[in-house]
C-alpha cells in the first residue's frame, strides 16, 4: 500500500499508549467488515472515455462495455476499547491514477470521545466535503451509482494526515455540529495522460451541520495549500527567457510578467452548503458549491447538484442533475510567431491557462432495487454535456471538448 | 336472565376487554431503558437522535448502548421515521465507513434485549409493548 507509514505509525503509536489502557474497563470488540462495487458502463461516444472523478487513469471507453470505473472494494476494521476510545482502518481497491488497483489506505485513526458534545481523531481521516458521508466509494450509501461527478469528481486529494475535532451541541430539535481539521493532503490527479501527486499539501477546513429529524444541513468549507510544485517552471523559465525584436517589447514585458506570476505555492478552496431531506419515502439532497485555485492562471468556478428519489418498497427510482463551471481568470498573452519555437511556446502557454477548464453538465434517471438485505443493484441512464471537461478525456488522456455521451451503468452495491 | 348467563356474559365481557387491551398493547412498541438509568421518559426526537447515533449519552448522561431487535426493527424504524429498512441500511453505511460512528448492536429476540437492558444501566432498545415487564422501564411507547 503506497504512502501508509505516518498514518499507520501514528494509529499504532496512540493505540499502544497507557492511558488508552487505563481507561479501558471493558473488553475490547472488533468488527470486521466491508463494502464494494461490481459496475458496468456503456456509451457509444467514439475517442472519448467517461471517468467518474479526476484521480483515475481510464474510464468507460466509447463504444465497449466496461467495468473498471465503478468497480472498488473495501475492507475496514474496528476497534472499540471502551466508550472513550475507538480505532478504525479502511482499506480501499480502485482504479487509480497510475491505472493499476493497488489498495489504499483511505482511514486509519484512533478516536477519543471525552464527553457525548467532543469527538478527537488522530491519524489518516477524509476531507468532510460529502453529504452522504465522508467517502466517495461506499456506492450502497448512495441513491445513484455514484455521486455526481461534475461536483465530487473535482477533489480527489479528499484524505489527509491530521486530526479533526466535532463539537455537538442540541439545537432545536435537532444535533449541531462542527468539526474543524487539518493535516497533510492525500490524493492523486491524473490529467494531461500523467498521474500527478502534489510534492507537500496542507489541508485545512471546516464543517457546521445541523441535523434534524427530516433535515439536515450543512456548510463546509475547505483550503489546500500546496508547495513547491515546481511543475510549471519550465514555462515560467520559457516565458522569462523571452528575447523579441524592438517592435514587440511590450508582449516581451508582458510574457514576463506572465513569468513571473506563476509560482509553486497555490490554494485549492471550496465552500459548500448542501441539505438533505428525508421524510418517509421520498428523499432530496442538494449541494451548491464554489471553488478558488490560485495556480496559474488561477481559476474559479462552481458546481451544483440534485439528487431526488420516492422509495416504493424495495424500489427507489430517483433523477440526478449536476453541473460544473470552472474557468481561468484572464491571462492573456500572444506572442508574434516570429520563430516556432515562439509558435510552441504559445500553444503550450495557451494549453496551461485553460488545462483545468470544465464546462459540463449531466442529467440522470434510474432506480435502485434492494433485492437482498445490504445488496443494492442499480440501472442509471446519464446524458452527460461538455463544451470544456477535465473529467472526460480523449485516449490519450488530453481534456474533452464540445462533446457528449449517453451513458448506461449497472452497479450492484454491497456492504458486510 | 339466570345468574350463570349473567356471570358468563361478565366473564365474557371481561375476557374481551381484557384481550381488546392485550391486543391494543401488542400492536404497539415500546423504547425500554433500565430503571437505574435516570431517565423517565424520552421525545420522539431523542430517540431518533440516539438510534441515528446522532448523540451517544441518555439525557441522565450515562454512556448509551443502543441495541437493535432484530425481528422488529422494520416495524421500529418505520414507526419512528417513516423510513423502510434499506435507507436505514443505507444511512449506517454511510456512518461507519467513514468512521463518524458504529450502528447500534444488533440482537436476536426480544427476551435477549429485555435481558440485556436490564443488567445494563446505559442500555437503550425496543420490544413489543405486550412483553415489557419490571425489570425494564418503558421511556417511549410508539404506535405501528
Amino acid at each position: 500500500m503506497k504512502r501508509t507509514c505516518p498514518a499507520l505509525a501514528l494509529l499504532a503509536l496512540i493505540a499502544a499508549t497507557p492511558a488508552l489502557a487505563q481507561d479501558s474497563d471493558t473488553e475490547p470488540t472488533w468488527h470486521l467488515g466491508g463494502f464494494g462495487t461490481l459496475g458496468a458502463g456503456y456509451h457509444s461516444r467514439d475517442g472519448i472515455q467517461f471517468r467518474r472523478d479526476l484521480e483515475q487513469a481510464k474510464g468507460y471507453e466509447g463504444g465497449k462495455l466496461g467495468f473498471r470505473t465503478d468497480t472498488r472494494l473495501g475492507v475496514q476494521a474496528n476497534a472499540t476499547f471502551n466508550p472513550r476510545w475507538s480505532a478504525m482502518m479502511q482499506g480501499v481497491s480502485w482504479l487509480n491514477s497510475e491505472g493499476n488497483w493497488q489498495p489504499q489506505v483511505t482511514w486509519a485513526f484512533v478516536r477519543y470521545s471525552p464527553t457525548d458534545w467532543l469527538d478527537l481523531r488522530f491519524g489518516r481521516l477524509g476531507v468532510d466535503i460529502y453529504l452522504d458521508g465522508d467517502s466517495r466509494h461506499v456506492g450502497y450509501a448512495y441513491t445513484p451509482a455514484r455521486p455526481p461527478s461534475e461536483v465530487f469528481g473535482m477533489v480527489t486529494q479528499d484524505r489527509f494526515d491530521g486530526m479533526d475535532v466535532t463539537l455537538r451541541h442540541a439545537l432545536g430539535s435537532g444535533v449541531a455540529s462542527l468539526k474543524l481539521y487539518g493535516g497533510r493532503s492525500r490524493g492523486d490527479y491524473y490529467l494531461f495522460g500523467q498521474p500527478y501527486t502534489s510534492p507537500y499539501a496542507r489541508t485545512l477546513g471546516a464543517t457546521l451541520e445541523w441535523s434534524g429529524e427530516s433535515l439536515t444541513l450543512r456548510a463546509a468549507w475547505g483550503d489546500i495549500h500546496t508547495q513547491d510544485d515546481t511543475s510549471l517552471q519550465p514555462l515560467a523559465r520559457a516565458l522569462s527567457s523571452v528575447a523579441l525584436p524592438a517592435p514587440f517589447q511590450a508582449q516581451q514585458a508582458l510574457a514576463q510578467l506572465r513569468a513571473s506570476e506563476i509560482d509553486g505555492f497555490y490554494h485549492l478552496t471550496f465552500s459548500t452548503v448542501s441539505a438533505q431531506y428525508e421524510d418517509g419515502p421520498f428523499s432530496l439532497q442538494t449541494l451548491l458549491g464554489w471553488e478558488r485555485h490560485t495556480n496559474f492562471p488561477g481559476y474559479e468556478g462552481w458546481g451544483t447538484s440534485v439528487i431526488a428519489g420516492y422509495r416504493i418498497g424495495a424500489w427507489k427510482p430517483y433523477v440526478t442533475y449536476a453541473r460544473s463551471c470552472f474557468g481561468p481568470k484572464e491571462r492573456s498573452l500572444v506572442l508574434p510567431p516570429l520563430v516556432p519555437q515562439l509558435t510552441q511556446l504559445q500553444s503550450f502557454y495557451d494549453l496551461v491557462v485553460n488545462r483545468l477548464n470544465s464546462d459540463q453538465h449531466s442529467f440522470g434517471a434510474g432506480v435502485r432495487y434492494d433485492f437482498a438485505s445490504n445488496y443494492a443493484l442499480k440501472f442509471q441512464v446519464d446524458h452527460v454535456s461538455a463544451r470544456e471537461s477535465t473529467l472526460l478525456m480523449d485516449n490519450s488522456g488530453m481534456p474533452a471538448r464540445n462533446t457528449s455521451l449517453t451513458l448506461y451503468s449497472v452497479v450492484v452495491d454491497f456492504v458486510f | 336472565m339466570t345468574p350463570a348467563i349473567r356471570t358468563f356474559i361478565r366473564r365474557g365481557l371481561a375476557l374481551w376487554l381484557a384481550l381488546g387491551c392485550a391486543c391494543c398493547w401488542a400492536t404497539g412498541i415500546a423504547v425500554i431503558v433500565n430503571p437505574a438509568s435516570g431517565v423517565d421518559s424520552l421525545s420522539r426526537e431523542e430517540v431518533s437522535h440516539l438510534f441515528l447515533g446522532r448523540i451517544k449519552n441518555l439525557s441522565s448522561g450515562l454512556s448509551a448502548v443502543v441495541i437493535d431487535t432484530l425481528p422488529q426493527r422494520e416495524a421500529f424504524y418505520q414507526a419512528l421515521l417513516g423510513r423502510g429498512i434499506t435507507e436505514i441500511d443505507a444511512y449506517w453505511a454511510r456512518l461507519r465507513f467513514s468512521g463518524r460512528t458504529q450502528p447500534p448492536l444488533r440482537l436476536g429476540d426480544a427476551n435477549a434485549v429485555l435481558e440485556r437492558v436490564a443488567h445494563e444501566r446505559g442500555a437503550i432498545g425496543y420490544v413489543d409493548s405486550a412483553l415489557v415487564d419490571r425489570r425494564v422501564k418503558t421511556v417511549l411507547r410508539l404506535d405501528y
